[in-house]
């Protein structure tokens, strides 16, 4: 049993370096931070085990650019709970999404539990899966909207508040590359 | 039997009481909810099966939450006492030091967030019934996983054909006697070992349906609740919930409601 997992097991070790993590008091602060140090060198990883409640995440990045971080975080009004150095980095968000297509030539995405369904013009027929709370209000929110026409600040990232919301984003961005490659739409 | 599970409804405090349906909204007191996708499908279904079999209906234990947790909290709390012998955790914000205080006198039965939450925890034995899909059976596979987004690439890029193999790695971490991994082919499994196998009738378009596992849940569980020994009832919730499929013959865009509507219709089939 243990090769088929060695043969698919890819190589996840990366320099440490002198790099820390951003612990924050919510995946949505995570989320929000983010986006606004996206010119920097970031990624999202899971918290220390010690303070881990199951749905959190925190921004591993360079200590070099503590300041600047700070900085930034600060002009946004994001208050981290702390900056500690890095211990355990080998637990990060997913990124791999599968998709599946149907007859009709509607599309599903999904990227670990959470799936998403849109039609060859990009309407949003379902979405699925998923455990956090906000996932069947993002649902209600996006069912029914052609997902080309969903701006930034209405996307599962911008709406929710947890990792199941984080994960949707994938399927969703993958969901809207498709579309607008496969049908040239926009 | 008690549901326990958030509701997409910003700012609705606590609710607690026997739940029914009016048309397709769930009513509990003088409240109204929509039977969508998450708890209100899996209250939704479980109404459904309560009434054929003429028995109880479920006794529901709500607030809403869009994610921040706040109503979770309140659920939680009311799960450190609890006066029933079976319960559901469903869509709840996983909270490890949350899941630690509850009651664990009744059998439990956990999906979406209240599995999370368990598994993250470390205490998935002392619950009765998971029913994760294949996304959420990696995450139970893989020891250092706390959500199902940080499950390692080398256990989620295993291909959905090695779901036995993901069972046998989910069951050397503390797992529930039971377990429902949904999916083309649904597993049934007691003690770590695969003792049913359904994938009869198949309709594809099933998984893309948000809340058909939902349902499942809400089915299974109240098989148990009328009497069901949990292997019977595992084994009758995923045909019945196949059966819905092939009764309602869905697309890519059918909601969930419309597969609800024919659990009494796919009970008589069944002869139950």
């Amino acid at each position: 049993m243990s090769s088929i997992f060695k043969k698919v097991k890819k190589k996840e070790e990366e320099k440490k370096g002198h790099r820390g993590l951003i612990i924050f008091k919510s995946v949505k602060e995570a989320i929000k931070a983010e986006e606004i140090l996206k010119g920097y060198s970031i990624k999202v990883v899971a918290p220390p085990p010690e303070i881990r409640e199951g749905c959190d995440l925190a921004l591993e990045y360079d200590m070099v650019e503590e300041i600047g971080i700070k900085r930034e975080l600060e002009k946004n009004n994001l208050k981290p709970l702390k900056f500690i150095p890095l211990s355990d980095p080998s637990l990060k968000p997913l990124q791999l999404t599968k998709v599946k297509e149907f007859n009709d030539g509607s599309i599903m995405v999904r990227c670990g539990n959470m799936k998403i369904t849109v039609d060859r013009e990009g309407n949003i027929l379902n979405i699925s899966g998923g455990g956090c709370p906000d996932v069947p209000y993002l649902a209600m929110k996006l069912k029914g909207r052609n997902i080309l026409e969903i701006p930034e600040g209405e996307s599962p990232k911008a709406l929710g508040y947890t990792l199941c919301a984080y994960t949707l984003n994938k399927s969703f961005e993958e969901a809207r590359r498709i579309v607008k490659e496969k049908y040239g739409e926009m | 039997m008690i549901i326990a599970g958030t509701l997409p409804i910003e700012g609705l405090d606590l609710v607690r009481g026997k739940g029914k349906l009016k048309e397709n909204r769930i009513v509990i007191g003088n409240k109204e909810f929509p039977v969508s996708m998450g708890t209100g499908a899996l209250i939704g279904a479980s109404i459904k099966v309560h009434e054929y079999f003429g028995e109880e209906l479920p006794e529901v234990i709500t607030a809403g939450d869009i994610g921040t947790g706040e109503g979770s909290l309140k659920i939680y709390k009311h799960l450190k006492d609890v006066d029933d012998d079976l319960l559901v955790i469903h869509y709840i914000k996983p909270k490890i030091s949350e899941i630690m205080e509850i009651d664990f006198s009744p059998k439990i039965v956990a999906d979406a967030g209240g599995m999370y939450a368990a598994k993250a925890a470390g205490i998935g034995d002392k619950f009765h019934l998971f029913l994760p899909d294949v996304g959420e059976l990696a995450f139970l596979a893989d020891e250092k996983a706390s959500h199902p987004a940080y499950v390692r690439g080398f256990i989620s890029e295993v291909d959905d054909r090695e779901v036995p193999e993901l069972i046998k790695r989910a069951y050397r971490n503390r797992m529930p006697r039971y377990m429902v991994v949904k999916g083309e082919v649904d597993y049934i499994v007691k003690d770590g070992d695969i003792i049913e196998k359904i994938d009869n009738p198949r309709i594809e378009t099933m998984e893309c349906i948000g809340g058909t596992g939902d349902t499942l849940t809400g089915i299974v569980s109240s098989l148990i609740s009328c009497g069901y020994r949990t292997e019977e009832a595992c084994i009758l919730g995923c045909k019945i919930n196949r059966l819905l499929g092939e009764i309602v013959n869905p697309t890519p865009k059918t909601q969930i409601e419309e597969l609800i509507l024919q659990i009494p219709k796919a009970l008589e089939m069944l002869g139950l």
